[in-house]
C-alpha cells in the first residue's frame, strides 16, 4: 500500500509517495532520478548500488523505503559539492582506477567511509574494506592505489599531454560523480517495464502460448508472442540460426518464447510467470559427446539451409567444422624421439560485467523505433534487427550508452528487440533490464572446450609437430562459436615455430544457454590446453620451462596460424621479462612455484570511419560511431591521435557518442579493435582537417601551403615565432566568409595479411592482423590441507606495438590478469539439465580485491608497421594466459597437473590425493 | 502536503500524490510523460494546453490537477489507436495544416470536441471554435480546411 514517505537524501529533505516494502535503490533511481546507484546484481553481492545510511555503507538493494524513513542518505551524487571533486574522487581519476565506471560509484561510497573512519588505512585494510564492491575490469590494482593516494593526501594532477602520456579519460569525472549514464539510467515519466517469458525446457516443441491470464491483470498493458512476428526471419553473427523469439521449439533454458509490459517491474516479471506456455519435451542433448553420438536428436533440423556469411563446413550437430594443415603431421611425428598427448577441458564462465543488460525502447508516431542500449555494436543491433524482424533501417534507430562493461558479452542483441516490440505495441517508452539470474541463464557465456594435442619434440628441445583437436560447446545457437573455434586453433600451436601442425576444430551445438564472445574468444581454453601440455613436456624431459618456449617461439619472418608470416614479433622480450619480473629460477619456498604462458592474438579488424568538424574556437569534435566498454580507447587513445595530429590537447577534442541515425558507421567495441582501427580512422580524419586547416591558411595569408606550419591553436609562417592565424580565425573564416565549415573525413578496413589458402578450410577469420604477443609469469602458494591456491605474485608482459596511453594499457593487463585468474581458480557457471544452478554472485564467486596479488604490468613495444603509430590491440590477450600460468605453477609448487579449469579447491586436493601428496 | 488524486488519462487510470496548487499541464508532462500538451503562454490565452476533459476542452495550464480527481483527461497522445491516426490529424497531416506543430495538439483537440459536438460546422463555426487558439505559422486556412475535410470523413464513418 503506497503512503508518503519522508527521506533526507543528500541533504534534502523529499517526500515520495511509494510502497514503504520498494527497496531504496528503485526509489532513488526511478523517483529521485539519482542514477549514481546501480544495480548490479540485486542480491548485496556486488556493491554497485553502495550508499551511506547514517555515514555507514549499504548495499541500497537490500534497504527498504519503510527502514529509512527520516535517516541520512547520502549517495555518490552528495559527496562533492558546487561541481568540484573530492579527493578521492580526483585521485581515481589521475590514477586510472575508472575503466567501464559502473562499479565506481559504489567504490567511491564504501572507501568514503573507510576514510573517514580510519584516515590511514593500510593496504590490507583498504582491500578488506572494499572486497563488497566488485570491480570486472580494472584488477583493483588502480582502485587500492587511487584510495592509497587519497588517504595519504597525494596531490592527484590529471595529464592532459602528448601521445605515450598517461592522459586521463575524458569520460572519468562524469563516472566518478554518478552521472554518466548506462543502459538503465535512460527513463521516461510513465514508462512501462517490460520482461521476457523465457523456456524452463532445455529441448521442446511449444504447443501452445497463453498470454489471457496475463494481460488479463490489472496494469498490464501488453504481450507479444513470437506468432505476431514476420515468419522465416533468423538472424546471427556467422551463421543465421537465432530468431528473435522461439516459433515451434525451444533449445535451452531461458529462451525467449514471450514479452509482456507493465507499469512496475514487479508487475512485469508477475505478468510473464502468468504467461502459459505448454510444451512437449524433446530428448535433450547435454554435452559434447551426446551431440556428436550417431544417433544425436537434431537440435536444428534446418542447419543445412541456413545462410552463412563464410564457406561454412557443417554435419548433425556441429555448426562448424574448422581445418588448418601445414606440414606432413603424420610423417613429422613418426620421426621425433618423443610425442606427447593429452585432454584437457574447461568449463563456462560469464563475463560478469557488473552492469546487466539493459535498455529503453520508444516508438514515434510513424513506427520508428528508437533504443537506447548498453550494446557493444550499436550498428550491428540496427542490422541484425531489419533481419531478425523484417524492419527497414528507417524504423531502428540505436543509441549507444555507457557500457558497464562487456567483455563480448554485449556483442549480440540483447534486449534491444524485445523492448522494441512492446514499445512499439503499447506505444509507450519499455525499459528493460536482465536480472543477474538471467545474465547467468540466457546471456553468452564463455565456450566450454575439451581439446586434444599431441605434440612431438627432439631432445635438442625443438617442437617439430602438433596436432590438436578443438570441440567447444557452442550452446543452443551458434553465437560466435564458428570463429571462436578457429581463434582457438589458432592460439593452441601458440606462438611456437612448427613446420607441421592438423588443427581440427568444431563448435557443437547443446541444449544450453547459448554461448557467445568472451575476451578473447577461444584463447583462454587453448592457452590452457596448449601451455599446460609445454609444461607436462618440459617436465618430462627434464627442461626449463622457460627455455623450452625461447628454443621455439617465433621470430620476425615465421610462419604461424594459417600459413602467415609474421612481422613485428615481440613474443621472446615478453617472456624473458615476465619471467625476470618474478625471479624465475631462484629460490622457491616449499609448496610454492613459478608457472609461465605465453601467447598470440590478433588486432581485430572490421571497417570503420570518423569525421572530425573544427569548431568555431579551435578545438574539434570528433563523431564516430564507436562506444567504449570500459577499456577507454574512446575517451584516451582517440582523442590522443586526434590531439597530436592537429597540435592540440586532448581536452580540445569533444568526442560524441553514438547514434546510428547521425553517426558515421562503425563495426563496434571488440576484438582488441579499437586503437587499431578507429585509431586509425580518426588519425586519418584529423589529417584530411589539418590538409584543410593548412590550405585555407595558406589562401588568407596570400602565402604557399609549404611555407606553413600547425602549431599549438595556429598556423605560423615557418621560421616565425608569432602565430599567423589561430585555428579560431581560421574556423571563422570559414563559417561566416568564405568555403564553408571545416571538416576532416575518413573510412579504413584493414587490409588483412595473407594466408595460405590451401592450407586451411572452414575459418572465418583465416589471419590475424597486426599480431601481438603476451607472456605472464606467476608464483603461487599451494595449501596442501585446503587445496586453496594463492597466487602471491604475477607478472603480466605484452607487446603491445605502441603504448598510446600507458595508464590505459596497463588497466587492461591487470583487470586481463584478474578476470583470467577467475577463470582458472574460481568461476564456472554450472548447469544441471540445462538450469544454471549457480546464477548469483554469491554461488559463483568473481575475484574480489582481497583475492588479487599484485599484478606487474610489463609493457614491450614491438611496433607493429601497419599499426597507427605501431599500435597493436590490448584488451583481450591479458585474460587468456592466467589459467595455465597459474596451473603451471601449481605443478611446479606440489606436483598436481590439473587437466581441467577451474582450479578449485576440491579438485587441487583431488589432485594431489592423486599425486600422493596431500597434507592430511 | 501532498494529496492522492485518482483519474483517468487517455483510458488509464493513475493515483498520483499532488500538491494542492499543483497544476495539470505539469502533472500530465512531468509525472507522466505526456508532452504533447504544450505550455505557451501560461494564463490561457493560447490555446496550446487545451486537452479534453470528460470531452470539453480546458486548458491544462488553468486547470488544477485536483479538479480532474475522478475525470477523464484526453490528450493528444490517446487519439491515435494502435498506430492509425485520428481522421483530424490525417486531415491536418493531409492538407497540410502544420508548420512548427507546437499549436497542433491543442487545435486538433478543440477541432475534436467540435466535430464530437457538431459532426456538420460551417465555415464560421470551425472559426469561431478555434478562437482561443493562436497559430503564428499558417494562417489558419489549412487548419480550417483539414477540420473540414476531418467532418466529413467522420461524418461518412470513418473512425
Amino acid at each position: 500500500m503506497k503512503r508518503g514517505i519522508s527521506l533526507k537524501v543528500n541533504g534534502l529533505v523529499c517526500e515520495v509517495y511509494a510502497n514503504p516494502g520498494e527497496t531504496l535503490l528503485f526509489c532513488l533511481r526511478e523517483r529521485l532520478g539519482l542514477i549514481g546507484a546501480k544495480e548490479g546484481c540485486g542480491d548485496g553481492e556486488c556493491g554497485a548500488c553502495m550508499v551511506l545510511i547514517d555515514g555507514l555503507p549499504r548495499n541500497s538493494c537490500l534497504v527498504l523505503l519503510g527502514d529509512v524513513e527520516n535517516r541520512e542518505i547520502t549517495t555518490v551524487e552528495g559527496l562533492s559539492v558546487n561541481g568540484g571533486l573530492t579527493s578521492l574522487q580526483e585521485a581515481f581519476v589521475a590514477k586510472g582506477a575508472i575503466q567501464c565506471g559502473f562499479c565506481t560509484p559504489g567504490f567511491v561510497v564504501s572507501a568514503t567511509a573507510l576514510l573517514a573512519r580510519n584516515p590511514s588505512p593500510s593496504e590490507a585494510e583498504i582491500r578488506e574494506a572494499v572486497a563488497g564492491n566488485l570491480c570486472r575490469c580494472t584488477g583493483y590494482a588502480k582502485i587500492v592505489e587511487a584510495i592509497q593516494a587519497a588517504a595519504c593526501g597525494e596531490e592527484c594532477v590529471r595529464e592532459d599531454g602528448s601521445l605515450g602520456t598517461s592522459v586521463a579519460r575524458l569520460d572519468a569525472v562524469e563516472k566518478v560523480t554518478g552521472k554518466a549514464q548506462f543502459g538503465a539510467d535512460v527513463s521516461r515519466p510513465g514508462q512501462l517495464w517490460g520482461a521476457v517469458v523465457r523456456s524452463t525446457r532445455p529441448h521442446a516443441r511449444i504447443v501452445d502460448i497463453d498470454t489471457a491470464k496475463a494481460l488479463a491483470m490489472p496494469g498490464v498493458a501488453v504481450a507479444v508472442t513470437g506468432a505476431e512476428l514476420t515468419p522465416g526471419l533468423y538472424y546471427g553473427v556467422d551463421l543465421f540460426d537465432q530468431q528473435v523469439l522461439a516459433r515451434g521449439k525451444v533449445r535451452h533454458v531461458g529462451e525467449p518464447v514471450a514479452l509482456v509490459a507493465a507499469e512496475t517491474p514487479e508487475l512485469a516479471a508477475e505478468a510473464a510467470a502468468a504467461v502459459e506456455v505448454t510444451y512437449e519435451d524433446l530428448p535433450p542433448v547435454h554435452d559434447i559427446d551426446a551431440a556428436l553420438a550417431p544417433d544425436a536428436s537434431l537440435i536444428h533440423e534446418d542447419l543445412m539451409d541456413y545462410e552463412a556469411g563464410w564457406d561454412a563446413i557443417r554435419e548433425g550437430n556441429a555448426c562448424s567444422a574448422t581445418y588448418i594443415t601445414r606440414g606432413d603431421t603424420d610423417a613429422a611425428l613418426a620421426t621425433c624421439d618423443r610425442v606427447f598427448t593429452h585432454t584437457f577441458e574447461t568449463q563456462i564462465i560469464h563475463q560478469s560485467y557488473i552492469e546487466p543488460h539493459a535498455g529503453l525502447a520508444e516508438a514515434d508516431a510513424n513506427g520508428k523505433v528508437t533504443i537506447w542500449t548498453t550494446n557493444q555494436k550499436p550498428f550491428a543491433v540496427r542490422r541484425y534487427m531489419s533481419q531478425a524482424l523484417g524492419w527497414p533501417m528507417t524504423k531502428i534507430r540505436v543509441i549507444g550508452m555507457h557500457i558497464g562493461g562487456g567483455f563480448g558479452g554485449k556483442l549480440e542483441m540483447g534486449l534491444e528487440p524485445y523492448a522494441a516490440l512492446l514499445a512499439l505495441k503499447s506505444r509507450r517508452s519499455v525499459k528493460m533490464a536482465m536480472s543477474r539470474k538471467e545474465e547467468f541463464q540466457a546471456a553468452n557465456p564463455r565456450h566450454a572446450s575439451r581439446i586434444t594435442i599431441t605434440t612431438g619434440v627432439n631432445r635438442d628441445m625443438k617442437m617439430v609437430a602438433r596436432r590438436a583437436e578443438v570441440l567447444l560447446d557452442t550452446g543452443a545457437y551458434s553465437g560466435n562459436g564458428p570463429t571462436a573455434v578457429g581463434l582457438s586453433m589458432f592460439l593452441v600451436t601458440g606462438p611456437y615455430r612448427l613446420d607441421n601442425v592438423d588443427l581440427s576444430g568444431k563448435a557443437v551445438y547443446t541444449n544450453k544457454t547459448s554461448s557467445g564472445s568472451c575476451r578473447g574468444p577461444g584463447g583462454p581454453q587453448a592457452v590452457f590446453a596448449g601451455e599446460s601440455q609445454i609444461d607436462i613436456i618440459a617436465r618430462e624431459m627434464g627442461w626449463d620451462p622457460l627455455a623450452f618456449r625461447l628454443a621455439n617461439v617465433v621470430e620476425e619472418g615465421d610462419v604461424l596460424g594459417a600459413g602467415q608470416r609474421l612481422q613485428d614479433v615481440g613474443v621472446r622480450e615478453c617472456l624473458e621479462q615476465a619471467a625476470a619480473a618474478i625471479n624465475w629460477g631462484g629460490e622457491e619456498e616449499p609448496d610454492e612455484g613459478v608457472g609461465l604462458a605465453c601467447s598470440w592474438w590478433t588486432s581485430g579488424g572490421w571497417a570503420t570511419s570518423a569525421l572530425i568538424n573544427l569548431n568555431e574556437d579551435g578545438t574539434v569534435t570528433l563523431i564516430t560511431g564507436a562506444v567504449d566498454i570500459g577499456p577507454g580507447a574512446k575517451y584516451t587513445s582517440l582523442p590522443q591521435l586526434v590531439a597530436d595530429e592537429l597540435q592540440l590537447k586532448p581536452g580540445d577534442v569533444i568526442v560524441s557518442s553514438c547514434d546510428t541515425d547521425t553517426s558515421p558507421y562503425d563495426h563496434g567495441d571488440g576484438g582488441s579493435r579499437m586503437t587499431y582501427n578507429v585509431g586509425r580512422a580518426c588519425q586519418m580524419a584529423a589529417e584530411e582537417l589539418r590538409t584543410v586547416i593548412l590550405e585555407r591558411a595558406a589562401r588568407t595569408l596570400g602565402v604557399a601551403e609549404d611555407l606553413l606550419e600547425l602549431v599549438p591553436d595556429g598556423v605560423r609562417l615557418l621560421g616565425h615565432e608569432e602565430k599567423a592565424l589561430t585555428l579560431a580565425e581560421i574556423a571563422e573564416r570559414g563559417r561566416v566568409l568564405v568555403d564553408g565549415p571545416i571538416q576532416g573525413r575518413a573510412s579504413f578496413l584493414a587490409d588483412m595479411p595473407s594466408w595460405d589458402t590451401d592450407a586451411c578450410r572452414g575459418l572465418t577469420y583465416p589471419s590475424f592482423l597486426a599480431p601481438s604477443f603476451s607472456a605472464q609469469a606467476v608464483r603461487v602458494r599451494v595449501d596442501r590441507q585446503t587445496g586453496q591456491v594463492r597466487v602471491l605474485e604475477a607478472a603480466a608482459a605484452m607487446d603491445v606495438g605502441r603504448a598510446i596511453n600507458p595508464m590505459a594499457v596497463e588497466g587492461q593487463l591487470e583487470g586481463g590478469f584478474a578476470m583470467g585468474m577467475g577463470y582458472g581458480l574460481l568461476e564456472e557457471v554450472k548447469m544441471r539439465e540445462g538450469v544454471v544452478i549457480n546464477p548469483n554472485f554469491l554461488d559463483y564467486k568473481l575475484p574480489t580485491a582481497v583475492d588479487m596479488p599484485v599484478v606487474k604490468p610489463i609493457i614491450v613495444e614491438e611496433p607493429s608497421i601497419t599499426g597507427v603509430h605501431g599500435v597493436k590491440g590490448v584488451g583481450e590477450p591479458p585474460a587468456s594466459l592466467p589459467a595455465a600460468a597459474i596451473a603451471n605453477a601449481v605443478d611446479d609448487a606440489v606436483g598436481a597437473r590439473l587437466m581441467r579449469v577451474p582450479l578449485t579447491q576440491e579438485t587441487v586436493l583431488d589432485a594431489l590425493d592423486a599425486a600422493g601428496t596431500t597434507g592430511s | 502536503m501532498k494529496t492522492v488524486a485518482t483519474f483517468t488519462v487517455n483510458g488509464l487510470p493513475h493515483e498520483i500524490a499532488v500538491e494542492p496548487h499543483q497544476l495539470l499541464i505539469e502533472v500530465l508532462r512531468e509525472h507522466l510523460g505526456l508532452t504533447g500538451t504544450k505550455h505557451s503562454c501560461g494564463v490561457g490565452n493560447c490555446g496550446a494546453c487545451t486537452v479534453l476533459v470528460d470531452g470539453t476542452p480546458e486548458l491544462a495550464c488553468l486547470t488544477l490537477a485536483m479538479e480532474v480527481r475522478d475525470k477523464s483527461v484526453l490528450t493528444i497522445e490517446g487519439l491515435a489507436k494502435e498506430g492509425l491516426l485520428h481522421p483530424l490529424q490525417q486531415a491536418f497531416v493531409d492538407y497540410g495544416a502544420i508548420q512548427c506543430g507546437y499549436c497542433t495538439p491543442g487545435m486538433i483537440l478543440t477541432g475534436k470536441a467540435l466535430l464530437d459536438d457538431n459532426p456538420d460546422p460551417t465555415e464560421h463555426e470551425v472559426r469561431e471554435a478555434l478562437a482561443g487558439n493562436i497559430c503564428r505559422c499558417t494562417g489558419y486556412v489549412k487548419i480550417v480546411e483539414a477540420v473540414l475535410a476531418a467532418a466529413e470523413v467522420m461524418r461518412k464513418g470513418g473512425n
